[in-house]
């Protein structure tokens, strides 16, 4: 069963197309990825799967409710997290969740089991009587999750929820999350981390409100064209230049301390190391490539802008 | 019921964490109603007036150091012609000016009427319209007594002056015409609807200001049962500022409610409940804070100064405007107000004041409704 079902998605702002188009479904237990840069429309999807934002044209299903037709039914069977911090800061950890309890009329016994032993998972609990305006961005995100989670929703919606948040904070978080499909829940998260991205069961790439590819990290990096080249070179900018002018040349990105070179037709290696060694640039190694998420992302918004 | 109570809960914890918002809902009716007590007073206390003096008699002296004996008149000193007068009331010096003119005494001494002109300050109309029967009485008065005195010299019966009809006037309700006993109740009106209106103006725009809306927006919870559930807190405030108000006139003013106190205070919540829902309906409405207050002071304070009875009789205004006086909650409560207040009335004459402020309550609430959306 289909968990999330999204069907010609789109929402406009007067001649802005925030979501255009969309179309991906995603399968119960699935942790699914929205991944793209900034402004590409991922905020406004999570939205619409939220039910807190009218489309334009077509429809979802959210957790076997529809979007547009019973929004209300979709709120109660899921968990949002919104990307700006949405709980009150003059409120207490505790009684902030005691609210988003009672909003969802959630069961007050379970309620409280399913409090204490968020509180100690997360190790929030030495923390309860503090108010949310006085906690660190890593705690502000573990107590939206709580929150999110406290009626026990099937579908789990996540905008950029490890924004701004701390490393360590950050792998407590996924820790969490890496739990939740085992009991049923199916995450759908958006985020603009490449690296976050790699976690994630499958990923849908959007940009400029399009969703330009769906499937695992390692479906979209094999889908990417022509040969990786990585060039480890002690002088990138001066490598960069060079390779500009070679032709057949569809990216050239620095990647760590190396470059990732993408070509177009055979010999990839070989002629790299020619142009490189033409030019007189040093480098110590010039080797095959496996294709990475980011390559994949470069190749794909490539093509649409072409086409 | 739950989510109802468990908002109505969270707003109150908003209330009781800002100690100074709530200090300031406390004592701003205090400060209101000693400001508007004090400043707003159609009583005159001192009435300063001229004397231009063309007869320079005794008469004329004795006419001038009676008035100045009588409350509230203040004497200015003598002007050398009529023509003084402009200057006079263009500076500020005198409000009236009264001019005895040659043969005043003449006139007297003979028996027959004889005239004195009074010129009246008219730049305040209401000041004015006073100053102006203080002095016509005053001088009359005076008149009569020395009729009188002069009745007596010759022999005539004081019985035959006396009029055939003698009018004994009693005030009731506000024996000593004070216009406090007058403003007070209806400050308690304006002062009660400026609160409750402005403070419910920002209850849900705020949230959509701070993000918290996302998390209300994206919850199960129905928008009856937030906006209830948000009203309800500020009801309690609105309760607390009613005795404050209700409390500062009696004990400042002296403005002792006569009648019902558990009946006024009873309509004076419906009161709170129909201006809160007012502002809840800009809250509603709105894209920011500051655009709901302001919007929320134009709809309610200024036609509520102008066209509730608060300063002028609703039955003056112009027919049309009367409907727009009759949509105002304070036209309603500062009838109920003066009359429990003032005239201790029951519910008998006033009920459908109560009616129309309930059904003011579900006109706004219905209209905040169906202007409430639960997306971003």
């Amino acid at each position: 069963m289909q968990a999330v079902s999204v069907t010609g998605l789109s929402r406009h702002y007067g001649t802005t197309r925030a979501v255009d188009d969309v179309s991906f479904e995603v399968a119960s237990g699935e942790i699914f990825g929205i991944v793209g840069p900034d402004g590409a429309g991922k905020t406004t999807l999570m939205r619409l799967l939220a039910g807190i934002v009218t489309p334009t044209s077509g429809g979802a299903m959210v957790a076997g409710c529809d979007v547009v037709a019973d929004p209300e039914a979709v709120k109660q069977r899921i968990g949002y997290l919104s990307q700006v911090f949405s709980l009150y800061r003059d409120l207490t950890i505790g009684e902030n969740i005691d609210f988003v309890a009672d909003l969802y009329s959630e069961d007050l016994v379970r309620a409280g089991e399913a409090k204490a032993r968020m509180l100690a998972m997360t190790g929030l609990a030495p923390f309860v009587d503090r108010q949310a305006g006085r906690l660190s961005g890593g705690m502000k995100q573990k107590l939206g999750l709580m929150c999110a989670l406290i009626h026990r929703p099937t579908v789990l919606l996540l905008d950029e929820p490890t924004t701004g948040v701390d490393p360590l904070s950050r792998r407590d978080f996924w820790r969490i999350l890496a739990d939740l499909p085992s009991q049923g829940v199916t995450i759908v998260l958006s985020s603009p981390y490449m690296d976050e991205a790699s976690r994630c069961h499958r990923l849908a790439l959007m940009d400029h409100g399009r969703v330009l590819a769906v499937g695992s990290a390692a479906e979209l990096a094999a889908r990417v064209s022509g040969q990786m080249v990585e060039v480890v070179t002690p002088d990138p900018r001066g490598a960069l230049r060079v390779l500009e002018g070679l032709p057949g040349l569809l990216s050239a990105t620095p990647f760590g301390d190396a470059l990732h070179v993408r070509l177009d037709g055979d010999d990839a290696v070989a002629r790299v190391s020619a142009v490189l060694a033409g030019a007189g640039v040093v480098f110590s190694e010039a080797r095959p490539a496996e294709a990475s998420l980011e390559d994949a992302f470069i190749d794909l918004v490539g093509r649409g802008e072409t086409a | 019921m739950r989510r109802t109570r468990a908002i109505a809960r969270k707003e109150w914890i908003h209330i009781l964490r800002d100690k100074r918002s709530l200090a300031a809902v406390l004592t701003l009716p205090v400060v209101l109603v000693l400001l508007y007590g004090y400043a707003v007073n159609f009583d005159l206390n001192a009435l300063s007036f001229a004397l231009v003096d063309d007869d320079h008699s005794a008469a004329s002296r004795h006419l001038a150091e009676n008035l100045s004996g009588v409350r509230p008149f203040v004497f200015k000193g003598t002007l050398a012609n009529a023509a003084e007068a402009d200057s006079v009331f263009q500076r500020g010096i005198a409000r009236v000016v009264v001019v005895v003119p040659a043969g005043f005494e003449r006139l007297l001494d003979s028996g027959r009427p004889s005239p004195v002109q009074v010129l009246v300050d008219g730049s305040e109309g209401t000041i004015a319209t006073i100053a102006q029967t203080y002095t016509v009485g005053a001088i009359s008065t005076l008149g009569r007594t020395l009729t009188k005195a002069q009745a007596q010299g010759r022999g005539i019966s004081k019985r035959l002056l006396e009029p055939a009809i003698d009018v004994r006037v009693r005030v009731l309700y506000n024996p000593d015409l004070l216009s406090r006993m007058f403003l007070v109740p209806g400050l308690i009106g304006i002062i009660l609807m400026m609160l409750a209106a402005l403070l419910t103006s920002g209850i849900i725009v705020r949230e959509r200001e701070s993000g918290t809306f996302e998390l209300l927006a994206a919850s199960p919870i129905g928008p009856m049962e937030l906006l209830v559930g948000k009203m309800l807190p500020y009801l309690i405030i609105g309760a607390a500022d009613v005795v404050v108000a209700v409390g500062m006139g009696w004990a400042v003013f002296g403005v002792e409610p006569k009648g019902s106190l558990l009946l006024l205070f009873a309509l004076s919540l419906v009161y709170v409940l129909a201006s809160s829902a007012i502002g809840l309906f800009f809250s509603c409405v709105a894209r920011s804070q500051q655009t709901a207050m302001m919007m929320a002071f134009v709809a309610t304070v200024i036609p509520t100064m102008i066209l509730s009875g608060f300063a002028f009789p609703v039955r003056n205004i112009p027919l049309v405007l009367q409907g727009l006086s009759q949509m105002l909650p304070a036209t309603h409560y500062i009838a109920i107000a003066r009359g429990i207040i003032l005239k201790g009335i029951g519910l008998g004459p006033i009920w459908w004041h109560g009616l129309a402020l309930a059904l003011l309550t579900v006109f706004w609430m219905r209209l905040a409704l169906r202007k409430f959306s639960k997306t971003l």
